[in-house]
């Protein structure tokens, strides 16, 4: 009840613009330093105090758990030190908690307003995640909601399922050695120590924890908005039971390649065993097929690859990018989605 | 709001390597002695368990590469891990946090022995788990 009403108020600051949203917000958390403060001179709650925080302390740990920040404390902590401290508080808590939705407002409003979007801006997201995993459930989730709430259509999502979580018994059914061999070539692209799950990269360039929510949107709004002089078309077509792929790109570069994925948009799994088991879990852009191919000099690419026994033709797309391939930044992109075509045999 | 978020990030943002393994060997009489496998830990991460439950996450396990010159006693022990349910996977796991000690009794044959083996294990923090990694030792034994 208490959340219905709180996010019915923050639908309708949703009409308001960014200025006096970060207003309100900076102005909010004030009001949670001075309550924090004020409560910490005051020492014991009152038993109906201690009723209300605790109302109020499970919303602003349900905030933390929805927000996915990466590097935030963990929410029972924060929760325990706010109600323990903050003794006449709860109107405190209250404020925090709508500064924190205006947080997350704050994030549908990038999408509703106009952010600069250039006309050949573009953000290739790729997704390494295992169903064995049990940190990757809220980097698919965040991909889930991209795919979803994506008016763009220049946002390419690539889930790749490593194979480092697979072991006797067990396996992700869309894992690959291929895929955790991409991962590492991003290790070294990206200089890293390590690799890790879940992990996103935006455009070849940058690496995030795959469940920031806020890291990634802001690197998939920088994406949309750069100006490319590229540019990617593709298309696509099943014959003699190969899906052949028409690959066009406006620059010739023999320092790229040109990667070729096979995408399943949706897939349903019930895991049997890992860390996840006796989950239901739902995928989205799940990476079947990767082809990479030197750019050709004339700069239209056929290729043909053998697709899964379970593909459909509905349900699947084609993305591909042009990759630098001394630094893995992408340059273009494009995709050919078999939903919203005609697929004809040539 | 922002302020805030930004004081907290730095605050509780994992800055230690996420693992350290030290190891130790000591006698107990002549012909036996103790090995010790330590992991200290960074701040936020967590290494799991020996024993898990059937498809749990990757759970820390000891090789030894057999010896003429000692015999291992028993299993590889640890302390009493953190048990804790895990929302994600609908199950409890094990793990152990901040430090923890593995010992291993061995019987020596010889009077001078070298124990070697490796340790495959995962750590992970609250957001990510890095991939499963093997590490050797050759642990002289004097």
């Amino acid at each position: 009840m208490f959340i219905r009403v709180i996010a019915a108020l923050s639908h309708l600051k949703l009409q308001y613009d960014m200025k006096s949203i970060k207003t309100i917000t900076i102005a909010s958390g004030l009001l949670v330093v001075l309550g924090v403060l004020i409560g910490l001179s005051n020492g014991n709650t009152s038993r109906n105090h201690a009723a209300s925080i605790n109302t109020a302390g499970f919303i602003v740990e349900e905030l933390y758990k929805s927000e996915r920040c990466s590097s935030c404390p963990p929410s029972n902590e924060l929760v325990e030190s706010i109600q323990r401290d903050a003794g006449t508080g709860k109107i405190y808590i209250l404020a925090f908690h709508l500064a924190a939705l205006f947080g997350l407002s704050k994030e549908k409003i990038l999408r509703n307003e106009t952010t600069p979007v250039s006309s050949s801006g573009f953000a290739v997201v790729e997704l390494f995640t295992s169903e064995g995993c049990n940190t990757c459930p809220p980097a698919d989730e965040l991909v889930q909601k991209i795919q979803r709430d994506d008016g763009t259509g220049k946002i390419y999502i690539l889930a790749f399922h490593v194979d480092y979580w697979d072991h006797q018994g067990w396996k992700d059914k869309f894992s690959e050695k291929e895929y955790t061999n991409r991962q590492i070539q991003y290790a070294g692209w990206l200089k890293l120590q390590t690799i890790y799950t879940p992990q996103i990269v935006v455009n070849g360039t940058t690496e995030y924890v795959g469940s920031d929510k806020r890291s990634v949107l802001r690197a998939i709004s920088t994406g949309l908005a750069q100006e490319t002089s590229t540019k990617l078309e593709m298309k696509a077509w099943l014959q003699d039971d190969q899906v052949h792929v028409e690959s066009k790109t406006v620059v010739d570069d023999k320092n790229a390649e040109l990667v070729i994925a096979l995408i399943q948009k949706s897939a349903h799994v019930d895991v049997l065993a890992g860390e996840n088991m006796g989950r239901s879990l739902s995928h989205v852009q799940i990476v079947r097929r990767m082809n990479r191919i030197p750019l050709d000099v004339n700069t239209k690419t056929v290729v043909a690859m053998k697709p899964p026994v379970d593909f459909t033709g509905r349900g699947w797309e084609i993305i591909g990018f042009v990759q630098q391939t001394s630094n893995g930044r992408i340059t273009s992109a494009g995709r050919f989605d078999f939903d919203s075509k005609v697929v004809s045999s040539k | 709001m922002l302020p805030i978020m930004l004081y907290l990030q730095g605050l509780f943002t994992p800055q230690e390597q996420p693992i350290h393994w030290t190891f130790e060997v000591r006698r107990t009489t002549m012909t036996e002695a103790t090995v010790y496998f330590k992991a200290s830990l960074g701040h936020g991460w967590h290494l799991y368990s020996q024993a898990l439950p059937e498809g749990g996450p990757v759970k820390t396990t000891f090789t030894f590469v057999d010896s003429e010159s000692f015999v291992l006693v028993g299993k590889v022990v640890e302390p009493k891990p953190t048990i804790k349910y895990e929302k994600y996977s609908d199950m409890k796991v094990s793990y152990f946090e901040n430090a923890v000690v593995f010992q291993q009794e061995i019987k020596l044959n010889d009077e001078r022995s070298v124990v070697n083996g490796s340790i495959r294990f995962a750590v992970c923090s609250e957001q990510v788990c890095l991939s499963p990694q093997t590490i050797e030792f050759s642990i002289k034994v004097d």
